[in-house]
């Protein structure tokens, strides 16, 4: 019953919104297959491609991977430095805004510079897209322990390290996932965002290089199929994260609860 | 009637008087006077209830005797500081741990080995009833259970001094009521010493030797009536003339301060 309730509405939106679209492309668009191409056309760009699609995807996969492994890294890391103290908070925190507000396009001259045209400029720009949401979150969760938990842990001595262990951090857990939910996506579209910006400096590209081939060529389906890709690549990310977060949350949070229970 | 104004305990429970607060007062930084000077002295295995409307000082007085906030002015002086446990309004469960690792989670905090703990989680969550639910977490328990794991919890580290603020204050008449008989149960096998804190003057008479009636503005000790009630008590005490007849008086000692 539950898979039926969970599964049946998305999979009805699914087919309603391909029929919208194979109509759109059989009525409106007819035989310009270039702007709007059928869903079987693009089905079988997809196979006619798959070597190029497959190798692209593991390249982003492997961008967007680093990427959101560093932002999880230096996201968490710097959250729990701001956490120790309201001065470090202060200090830092607004630097951490800057970084997510600053246009990357913008600045992705400067990382190039630094970093050269390669994959490693990709992860960059991966990681700062990603990491923001990572380190706001943990930090409210950090920060947002109960005053009588915090009172009970200081009534029995408890030290820092205690306290970060068995209440701070526990406590924060619900919220560093809604962080990394929200950064699973993000690392993906920083991986391809990037892609796009530097190219892949004469090496085989990922996905986003290869959709800029394709538009070129005019190849809208094999283009089609690619986004496609990406957005599943993405949704994949998302997934892990959110299973990873359910098996260690439902015993306890609502979030992973299931309503029924 | 008896009551008295003196503030010492009674003969019977006073010998040693392991709890001496002389003179403690808190001015909060904003300037409001929470508490006035107040002497109060509270006898080895003594239940004492503090009572009076919000902002009468009762809540930081026991957070001064627990040592969560310090006084202004004056001492407590308690003869065994280590072996305090503070019971909050709200059960302070950790979501995360079952009930039997919450049971736990002061004696880790003192650095209890792990077999004792588990022996000493145990016996506490057989004497509130909670045996059986060591593996169920919070959520899944109802109100007065949470209080009860809340209670199990404080009663693990084996306290000498037992502090409560509000602990029944959340919960439907019933279970209160429940949870009084309970825990006058508990302290007359354990033997500990109680400071209890509550709003409700009915509850403040049935739990206790002695009833601190508090007044607001500033918060200060306005009169302590003895309760001349036997323990062990029973339920039936709440219908009889007596009982009722105490609550009155402290009734319109309240209503005074009210006006």
């Amino acid at each position: 019953m539950r898979i039926v309730r969970n599964v049946v509405p998305p999979l009805a939106v699914f087919v309603l919104v391909v029929g919208a679209w194979w109509l759109m492309a059989a009525t409106v668009y007819g035989s310009s297959n270039y702007l709007l191409p059928r869903p079987n056309a693009v089905l079988s760009a997809a196979f006619d491609n798959a070597g190029t699609l497959w190798s692209g995807l593991r390249i982003t996969f492997v961008e967007a991977a680093s990427g959101f492994v560093l932002a999880i890294a230096v996201g968490m890391l710097g959250a729990i430095v701001m956490s120790l103290a309201k001065p470090l908070e202060r200090s830092f925190y607004p630097y951490a805004v800057l970084l997510q507000t600053v246009p990357i396009v913008a600045v992705a001259p400067v990382i190039v510079l630094w970093f050269g045209y390669n994959q490693t400029s990709v992860i960059v720009i991966a990681f700062m897209i990603s990491v923001f949401p990572i380190l706001n979150n943990t930090l409210l969760g950090l920060l947002s322990a109960d005053r009588n938990h915090l009172d009970l842990f200081r009534m029995h001595k408890a030290s820092r390290a205690t306290q970060f262990r068995k209440l701070r951090l526990p406590g924060a857990l619900p919220n560093v996932f809604a962080g990394l939910r929200v950064s699973a996506g993000l690392a993906v579209i920083g991986a391809i965002v990037g892609e796009f910006i530097i190219g892949s400096g004469g090496q085989e590209g990922g996905l986003g290089v290869k959709v800029i081939f394709a538009q070129s060529r005019l190849a809208t389906a094999l283009l089609f199929a690619e986004v496609l890709a990406a957005t599943l690549l993405g949704f994949a990310f998302f997934l892990v994260v959110s299973v990873l977060g359910n098996r260690l949350l439902r015993s306890w949070h609502e979030s992973a609860m299931r309503s029924d229970s | 009637m008896a009551h008295q104004d003196a503030a010492s305990p009674p003969a019977a429970v006073s010998a040693a008087a392991p709890i001496r607060i002389s003179g403690v007062a808190k001015t909060f930084p904003n300037g409001t006077e929470a508490l006035t000077p107040v002497d109060l002295r509270i006898g080895e295995g003594e239940f004492v209830t503090l009572l009076g409307p919000s902002g009468c000082g009762k809540s930081t007085l026991l957070r001064i005797i627990a040592g969560l906030t310090e006084p202004s002015a004056g001492t407590v002086e308690i003869a065994d500081e280590q072996s305090r446990a503070f019971v909050f309004q709200d059960p302070t469960l950790l979501p995360w741990r079952t009930v039997d690792r919450n049971a736990q989670l002061l004696l880790e905090l003192e650095g209890v080995a792990k077999p004792e703990r588990r022996e000493r989680a145990a016996a506490a969550l057989d004497k509130v009833g909670l045996k059986g639910f060591e593996k169920s977490y919070p959520r899944n328990l109802s109100g007065g259970m949470r209080m009860r794991l809340s209670l199990a919890r404080a009663l693990a580290l084996r306290p000498k001094f037992f502090l409560m603020d509000e602990p029944f204050s959340a919960l439907d008449e019933i279970t209160r009521e429940t949870l009084q008989d309970e825990l006058l149960r508990i302290w007359a096998e354990e033997g500990f010493t109680s400071v209890f804190v509550t709003h409700n003057l009915y509850e403040a008479v049935y739990l206790s030797h002695r009833v601190v009636v508090m007044s607001p503005r500033p918060g200060r000790v306005e009169r302590i009536f003895d309760i001349p009630f036997a323990y062990p008590r029973s339920p039936d005490l709440r219908a009889t003339p007596e009982f009722t007849a105490l609550g009155a008086e402290i009734a319109g000692c309240l209503r005074e301060i009210a006006q």
